[in-house]
C-alpha cells in the first residue's frame, strides 16, 4: 500500500531534478554530540537526502526500571507523556503533518517524531509543551489500556510473534525481558496513576535522556531549535535512579512449548539465549544472524529450496542490554511439522558442530555491511539504530566503527562463539499451530 | 538509438523542463557532491532504460520491471506470473545453478527479490556501487538465460504451496486478496496474484516456458538504475550488457476496464483469532485516470495520518467502536482499489462496518476544510485538505531517501505510464480542492459497491 505512494513520490521528486529545483548535495554528514543546558545529552547528523526532520526522544529504563508486577509501565508511561491534551494540539499536528510514534523496549522507551523540516520547530515547542507537563488522567489511562489488551491480541493473532514472546518468557521468565511491552491483565490492573506519575517523574529526567536528530537542517540551526525547545524541559530535575540488572538469560533452560491454533500452517521455532551485549557480541551476533538465515545462499535456505519445508524460513538475534535471543523459525503445513522441527533442529546442530567455512565469513561480512548501508538509508530508521546503540550502551558512534570491527571478525572467534551458543541441549523450542 | 526519447516526452509532458527550458544533463553536472541526474534511453531491442544518479550512499539498485501479471493470465495458469518471480529468482539459468546464484548474491553483499501484482513482476538488487557490473549481469542472467526444468518446477511449486496457506492465515493479506477477487468479476484483475491452487499444481514446464518466451522480452521491459555512478558511464555499461540480448516483439494484450460491481460482496471467515478484522474495498480510478490525484488526497484525508475522518466517524466522541483504522488507494494499469483496514472487537463488528460505509458514502456531503465550515462550528472542525496535502508532500519527501524504492517507481512508471500528457504531481495535489475529494467521493465511493471481508475468532 505504500507502493503506491512512492511511486508518486519518486516521479514528483525526479520531475523536480529536471526542473532545477535541486536540492543540496546528497550527502549524510559525520554524527555531532553535545549536550543541552539542562544536560540532555543530543546526537545529530544533517543529511540533505530529503527535506525532512527525524527526532528519537530516548528514554532509559525501559521495562527494567518497571517495579515488580506493573509489567506494562514503561509503555504506558511514555505513550500518556505525549497523549496530546486537547483538540487545538490535535488540529495543529494535523496541519503540520507531524507523525509520531511510541514504542517501548526492554532497556528503553522512544518518541519517534517526523515532519517536514519547515515545521520543526513549531513542532518541537508544542511537542516539548505536551511532554513537560502530561495528563495522566483515569479516562486516559483506562483508553489506553485497552489499547495495550488490543495489541497483545494482535501479537497472539501473529504466529510469528507469538512464538517470539514464547521464547523470551522462557528463557527470561517473569523478569522485565520475560514479558510483554504492554503487560498482563493483571499487570495493568495494577498499574495507578500514581505508579505512572512516579515513573514519569523519575525517568524523564534530562539526565536519563537522549536526543537523537537527522535533519537537513544546518548544524546551527538544528542545534538553535533542540536548545530553545528541549534545553529548559525539566532543568535541575535529579537524576533517575539505575534499574535493577536484569538476570542474564536462563542458558540451560531446554525446553519446548507446544501453543494450539487452529491455522492453516505450524510454526516450528528454536531458540537459544545470547550473552549480555557488548559491541562484540553485537558484532558476532549479526554475522551468525546473517550465516544462519537471512536468506538465499544461507543454512536454512535448504529447508525451503531443497527440503520444500516452507516459504518462510528465517533467523532473528534479539540484543538486549543484559542478554538476547537468537531465534530460527520457519512455517510449514501441519502435516510436516515434525519433518520441519527434524530438519531444522538438524540444520542447527551442523551449524554448531561446523561453524562457518572462510567464504561464508566473507559473504556474511560483505552482507552486513552493505545492509548496514541499505537499512539505514532511511532518515527514521538511521536516527532509530543511532538511538538503540546509544541506548544498549555501545554509543551511536559505533555505527561508524561497525564496518571496520566487522573486518576484524577470525573464523575462529566467530566457530568458537557458535559453538557456545548454539549448544543443542540449551534450545527453547516452540511449536504453534492445529493440535496434533 | 531512440536516446531519452519516451522518458523525455514524458518529463516534457509534465510541464516543468519544457517550460523551462532545462536539460537535466548541462543543468546538473555529475560528480560526488553535485546534485542527482536523470538519464533515459530505449536500447535497440526494445528495453527502456532510466538512470538516476544519486551519491548519497555508495549503493547501487537495479530495477527491472517486467509486463506481466495476472492480468495475463487464464484460469488455468493462474499464478504463473508469480510461479516465474519465484524461479527466476532461486532456480538458476543456463549459466548458473539457483545455488550459485545465491552464493554470487550474498558474495557481493546484494539484497535480491521480486514481486508480483496484478499489472507487473519486479525483479530487484541492490548492493555495494563497486559491484555495478555484478548487478548488471545478475538482472540479465535472470530474466534472460532461465533453465527450466521438471525436478526444480516441482519443487518450487511446493513452496509457493506453502506461501499460499501463509497468506490465508493472515487476516489482513487474505482479506485483501478476496477483495481483489470479488472486486473484479469476469476480469483477469479477479485472479489471485500468488495462483489458484489447482493451476499451480497443473504448471508444467511447457506452460511456463511458453509464458516466459512470450512476456520476458525486452521490449516488455523497463529497467531502472539508481544509485551511486556517472551516469555517462553507466549508460555504456547498461549498453553493453543488455544490448546484445536479442529483441522479440510484446505479445499485444488488450485490457479491457473491468465492469462495475453489481452488487456489494459480503463475506465472513472465521479463524483462530483474538481479534476482529475488517476489510473493505472499493473500485477506484486507474493509472492514468486524472482522478488518481483527489484519490490520493482523499485516502489521506479519510484513512491515514493523525486523526482521519474514518478515525473521527469511529472513535469520536463516546463512540469507540474500533482499535485502528487505515485506509489505502492502489492504482492498476486499467482499475484502482480502495480499502479500508480496521482492528476492532468481535462485538462492534456490525456497528463498525455500518459506520464506515455511511461515512465513506458520505462522502460527496463531507467537509474538508475548515472554510467550509461557519459559525462557531469551525472553530472545532478539523482542517483535513491540508493536512493531506503535507501528508503527500512528506510522502514524496519520504520517496526520495530511498534509492530502492526510487528505482522500483521509475521502472513501474515506466511500464504503466500511458499519458503523453504527463503529470506535475505536486501541483496536481496543491491544487486539488475539497469539491474533488466530494466529486471523486460521488463517483466512486457513493455509487460504487464494495467488497467486505470479515475475519472474526472462531466460536470456541
Amino acid at each position: 500500500m505504500r507502493r503506491r505512494r512512492s511511486l508518486l513520490a519518486a516521479a514528483a521528486a525526479v520531475l523536480a531534478v529536471w526542473a532545477g529545483a535541486r536540492p543540496a548535495p546528497l550527502r549524510a554528514e559525520e554524527l555531532k554530540r553535545s549536550a543541552l543546558d539542562n544536560g540532555l545529552a543530543v546526537i545529530s547528523q544533517r543529511d540533505t537526502a530529503s527535506t525532512l526532520t527525524v527526532l528519537e526522544i530516548l528514554i532509559r529504563g525501559g521495562q527494567t526500571a518497571e517495579p515488580a508486577g506493573k509489567a506494562g509501565l514503561s509503555y504506558l508511561t511514555t505513550r500518556l507523556a505525549v497523549d496530546i491534551p486537547d483538540q487545538d494540539k490535535v488540529q495543529d499536528f494535523m496541519a503540520k503533518a507531524l507523525h509520531y510514534s511510541v514504542s517501548a523496549k526492554a532497556d528503553y522507551s522512544v518518541i519517534h517524531l517526523e515532519c517536514l523540516s519547515e515545521f520543526f520547530d513549531d513542532a518541537a515547542a508544542t511537542f516539548v509543551e505536551i511532554l513537560s507537563d502530561p495528563l495522566f488522567t483515569g479516562v486516559r489511562i483506562d483508553r489506553l489500556k485497552e489499547f495495550m489488551d488490543n495489541q497483545r491480541r494482535l501479537t497472539a493473532d501473529d504466529a510469528d510473534n507469538a512464538g517470539h514472546a514464547a521464547h523470551l518468557e522462557a528463557f527470561f521468565g517473569n523478569s522485565a525481558y520475560g514479558h510483554s511491552v504492554f503487560g498482563t491483565d493483571d499487570s495493568l490492573k495494577a498499574i495507578k496513576a500514581v505508579d505512572i506519575k512516579d515513573f514519569y517523574g523519575r525517568y524523564f529526567v534530562p539526565g536519563n535522556m537522549t536526543l537523537v536528530a537527522v535533519s537537513d537542517l544546518d548544524e546551527s540551526r538544528l542545534a538553535a531549535v533542540l536548545r530553545k525547545r528541549f534545553g529548559g524541559f525539566r532543568k535541575g530535575a535529579p537524576p533517575a535512579p539505575l534499574p535493577p540488572p536484569v538476570s542474564a538469560p536462563a542458558n540451560v533452560f531446554s525446553g519446548a512449548r507446544d501453543i494450539a491454533k487452529d491455522s492453516l500452517q505450524t510454526l516450528v521455532s528454536a531458540a537459544f539465549a545470547l550473552p549480555p551485549l557488548s559491541s562484540r557480541t553485537f558484532i558476532l551476533n549479526a554475522v551468525v544472524e546473517n550465516t544462519l538465515g537471512r536468506g538465499p545462499g544461507t543454512r536454512l535456505w535448504s529447508l525451503r529450496a531443497e527440503l520444500k519445508l516452507a516459504y518462510a524460513v528465517a533467523a532473528r538475534a534479539t540484543q538486549m542490554k543484559s542478554g538476547g535471543i537468537l531465534e530460527s523459525t520457519l512455517e510449514t503445513e501441519p502435516a510436516k511439522g515434525e519433518e520441519a522441527r527434524i530438519a531444522l533442529d538438524q540444520a542447527l546442530r551442523d551449524f554448531a558442530a561446523r561453524g562457518l567455512t572462510p567464504d561464508e565469513l566473507e559473504a556474511a561480512r560483505a552482507e552486513v555491511k552493505a545492509q548496514l548501508l541499505r537499512g539505514n538509508e532511511r532518515k527514521d530508521a538511521r536516527a532509530a539504530t543511532l538511538g538503540t546503540l546509544e541506548m544498549l550502551g555501545l554509543g551511536a558512534a559505533f555505527f561508524e566503527a561497525f564496518p571496520a570491527e566487522l573486518g576484524g571478525v577470525t573464523l575462529e572467534e566467530i566457530n568458537a562463539y557458535i559453538k557456545d551458543i548454539l549448544a543443542p541441549d540449551r534450545a527453547s523450542w516452540v511449536r504453534i499451530g492445529p493440535k496434533r | 538509438m531512440m536516446k531519452k526519447a519516451w522518458f523525455r516526452l514524458l518529463l516534457l509532458g509534465l510541464g516543468l523542463a519544457a517550460a523551462r527550458g532545462i536539460d537535466a544533463r548541462s543543468s546538473a553536472p555529475p560528480g560526488p557532491s553535485s546534485a542527482p541526474v536523470v538519464q533515459s534511453f530505449t536500447l535497440p531491442n526494445g528495453l527502456r532504460v532510466i538512470l538516476l544518479e544519486r551519491h548519497n550512499l555508495p549503493l547501487i539498485n537495479v530495477v527491472a520491471a517486467v509486463d506481466a501479471g495476472t492480468k495475463n493470465e487464464t484460469d488455468a495458469t493462474s499464478g504463473i506470473t508469480h510461479f516465474l518471480e519465484h524461479y527466476v529468482l532461486f532456480r538458476g539459468t543456463e549459466l548458473r545453478s539457483g545455488n550459485q546464484i545465491a552464493q554470487d548474491i550474498r558474495r557481493h553483499g546484494a539484497y535480491f527479490n521480486a514481486r508480483t501484482g496484478q499489472d507487473l513482476a519486479m525483479f530487484e538488487i541492490s548492493l555495494p556501487a563497486e559491484h555495478a557490473d555484478f548487478a548488471l549481469r545478475n538482472q540479465k542472467d535472470i530474466l534472460f538465460n532461465l533453465k527450466l526444468t521438471p525436478a526444480e518446477l516441482e519443487a518450487e511449486k511446493e513452496v509457493i504451496l506453502e506461501e499460499i496457506r501463509q497468506i490465508e492465515d493472515d487476516p489482513f493479506r487474505f482479506g485483501t486478496a478476496l477483495v481483489f477477487q470479488n472486486l473484479f468479476p469476469g476480469h483477469p484483475y479477479q485472479r489471485p496474484v500468488y495462483g489458484r491452487v489447482q493451476a499451480v499444481r497443473s504448471l508444467t514446464v511447457d506452460d511456463v516456458d511458453r509464458f516466459y518466451r512470450a512476456r520476458f522480452v525486452p521490449s516488455a521491459m523497463a529497467l531502472a538504475v539508481v544509485g551511486d555512478f556517472k551516469i555517462a558511464e553507466m549508460e555504456a555499461r547498461v549498453k553493453d550488457v543488455f544490448g546484445p540480448v536479442p529483441g522479440v516483439p510484446p505479445l499485444a494484450a488488450p485490457l479491457p476496464k473491468p465492469a462495475p460491481l453489481p452488487k456489494t460482496v459480503e463475506i465472513e471467515l472465521e479463524r483462530d483469532v483474538e481479534e476482529a478484522y475488517l476489510v473493505i474495498g472499493a473500485a477506484g480510478p486507474d493509472y492514468n485516470d486524472p482522478d488518481q490525484y483527489a484519490a490520493d488526497v482523499l485516502i489521506q484525508a479519510l484513512g491515514q495520518g493523525l486523526n482521519p475522518m474514518l478515525n473521527i466517524a469511529l472513535r469520536g466522541g463516546r463512540r469507540d467502536l474500533i482499535h485502528s483504522v487505515q485506509m489505502s488507494y492502489t492504482a492498476l494499469k486499467k482499475a484502482g482499489v480502495f480499502i479500508v483496514y480496521l482492528t476492532l472487537d468481535p462485538k462492534n463488528l456490525a456497528a463498525a462496518r455500518k459506520e464506515t460505509v455511511a461515512t465513506l458514502r458520505h462522502v460527496r456531503n463531507a467537509n474538508f476544510s475548515k472554510e467550509e465550515v461557519f459559525g462557531e462550528e469551525r472553530r472545532y472542525a478539523y482542517e483535513h485538505l491540508e493536512s493531506a496535502k503535507n501528508e503527500l508532500r512528506m510522502a514524496v519527501q519520504q520517496a526520495w531517501e530511498s534509492g530502492l524504492g526510487l528505482g522500483y517507481s521509475l521502472a513501474m512508471h515506466a511500464l504503466l505510464n500511458e499519458s503523453a500528457a504527463g503529470i506535475d504531481y505536486l501541483e496536481r495535489i496543491a491544487g486539488t480542492t475539497a469539491q474533488d475529494l466530494r466529486k471523486i467521493g460521488a463517483k466512486y465511493l457513493s455509487r460504487n459497491e464494495f467488497v467486505i471481508v470479515t475475519v472474526k475468532p472462531k466460536k470456541k
